[in-house]
């Protein structure tokens, strides 16, 4: 059954798609709250308030605004970030870059995720070719949870700077995921 | 006052979650109102997910999540049928300071934990999760039969594909020399296609072999350690297919 209409019948309150739904993603939604929060028991936790909002959310999915696994992912980083901003104490983690995974430990491209088979090819040149300095602003936002002032505070740079870094990087990335 | 065209230019540090609480509070409101940022935002947040798939490295998440899901997503059902009211929790508000000081922290511990925390995927996890990923695949839940324990349990499978995924939890362990053995059955008899302990949680790549049309029912039996020719005794776990 399609993404989609997974979604359709989740919105219908059918709980074995949205059982159906979990074990499709719950690998995907896994993995980024482990990259957030960078500890399996919070990760587990992060997994499955995810897919709760999902459930208890679902009619707030349209088609228009994108495929499943990219709705998902939104969910699953705000989520992550809601908790790491909660924790009092924190352990080591790397959010300072976004680096290619090796091959044989990367995400799986979801079968029902058609654009992102096409695009990422050119999303992955244009990551590798990206200046360090902007890879690092984006993975403090994104990984991290810092705005734009957190991140100027924390690496000791005008704000200025580390809008306009973040703002390249984007652009870079974005041309890239469109071309 | 910020006007929509100038709004509409922050959408791209928006979906990064880069904004202050202001302008973050504003691009909400715009939002609300502007089918042009709403699809801004929807491109924004389809090649941050890209970028997720390049970078994140996979974990395999607990095969027990699933089943825990199911159990809170009947309690939930449950707690709405009753419509208990629900008491809002305050948000705790942590100081912005101690927010940075935590990430200096984890800046400071370096890439070498990047190393450290990836989980290889051998071939038969990435096996099981291309079935668990699959669009086609679909879902049985497991009845037990088993006088003790709470086991769950699911059957995922695509017949096109002719590959199946067990997912089980809290399947009670056995007396030494017995094993449970796993059997595809059609109106010819049993087949086995493998064998499991009893394990507070797992995934078992199911291979046939053969096509999975011919097969109606999976089941379940305890055998000698070793596995058997044919099921011993009746099985105490069954899933439709």
């Amino acid at each position: 059954m399609e993404d989609q209409a997974l979604i359709a019948r989740i919105q219908a309150k059918d709980q074995d798609a949205m059982l159906l739904l979990h074990a499709r993603y719950a690998n995907l939604v896994y993995s980024i709250a482990y990259r957030v929060l960078s500890e399996q028991a919070a990760a587990e936790e992060a997994t499955q308030d995810t897919f709760m909002k999902v459930w208890l959310n679902a009619a707030s999915y349209a088609v228009e605004r994108g495929a499943v696994p990219a709705w998902l992912t939104r969910i699953a980083r705000n989520v992550a970030i809601d908790r790491l901003r909660s924790r009092t104490r924190q352990t080591g983690r790397d959010d300072d870059s976004v680096e290619l995974s090796d091959e044989s430990h990367a995400l799986p491209i979801p079968n029902d995720w058609q654009n992102a088979r096409e695009r990422l090819p050119e999303l992955r040149s244009a990551l590798e070719q990206l200046p360090p300095e902007q890879a690092q602003v984006i993975a403090l936002a994104y990984f991290g949870g810092l705005s734009q002032s957190d991140i100027a505070l924390q690496l000791s740079l005008p704000l200025g700077t580390v809008k306009t870094r973040m703002r390249l990087g984007l652009q870079r990335l974005r041309d890239a995921w469109v071309a | 006052m910020i006007d929509d065209t100038t709004l509409l230019e922050l959408i791209p540090e928006y979906a990064l979650g880069a904004l202050d609480a202001e302008e973050t509070r504003l691009i909400d409101d715009l939002l609300t109102r502007s089918e042009p940022a709403r699809l801004a935002l929807a491109d924004y947040e389809a090649m941050l997910a890209g970028l997720v798939l390049l970078t994140v490295p996979q974990h395999v998440a607990p095969a027990s999540l699933t089943e825990q899901f199911a159990q809170r997503i009947k309690s939930e059902s449950i707690r709405q049928t009753v419509q208990t009211p629900i008491v809002p929790v305050p948000k705790r508000r942590i100081p912005r300071a101690l927010l940075i000081a935590a990430a200096i922290l984890m800046i400071a511990t370096g890439l070498a934990a990047l190393f450290n925390r990836i989980s290889p995927l051998d071939p038969i996890a990435r096996q099981i999760a291309e079935v668990l990923n699959d669009p086609a695949a679909v879902g049985s839940p497991l009845a037990f039969t088993l006088p003790n324990g709470t086991p769950s349990g699911r059957f995922i499978y695509n017949k096109a594909t002719k590959r199946a995924v067990l997912q089980m939890a809290q399947l009670p362990a056995l007396p030494p020399g017995q094993q449970y053995q796993l059997w595809l059955i059609d109106g010819n008899g049993a087949q086995s296609v493998g064998l499991a302990d009893g394990k507070q949680t797992q995934e078992i790549l199911v291979n046939s072999g053969s096509d999975l049309n011919a097969y109606r029912v999976f089941a379940i039996t305890i055998e000698l350690t070793g596995g058997a020719p044919k099921p011993s005794g009746d099985p105490i776990a069954v899933a439709t297919l």
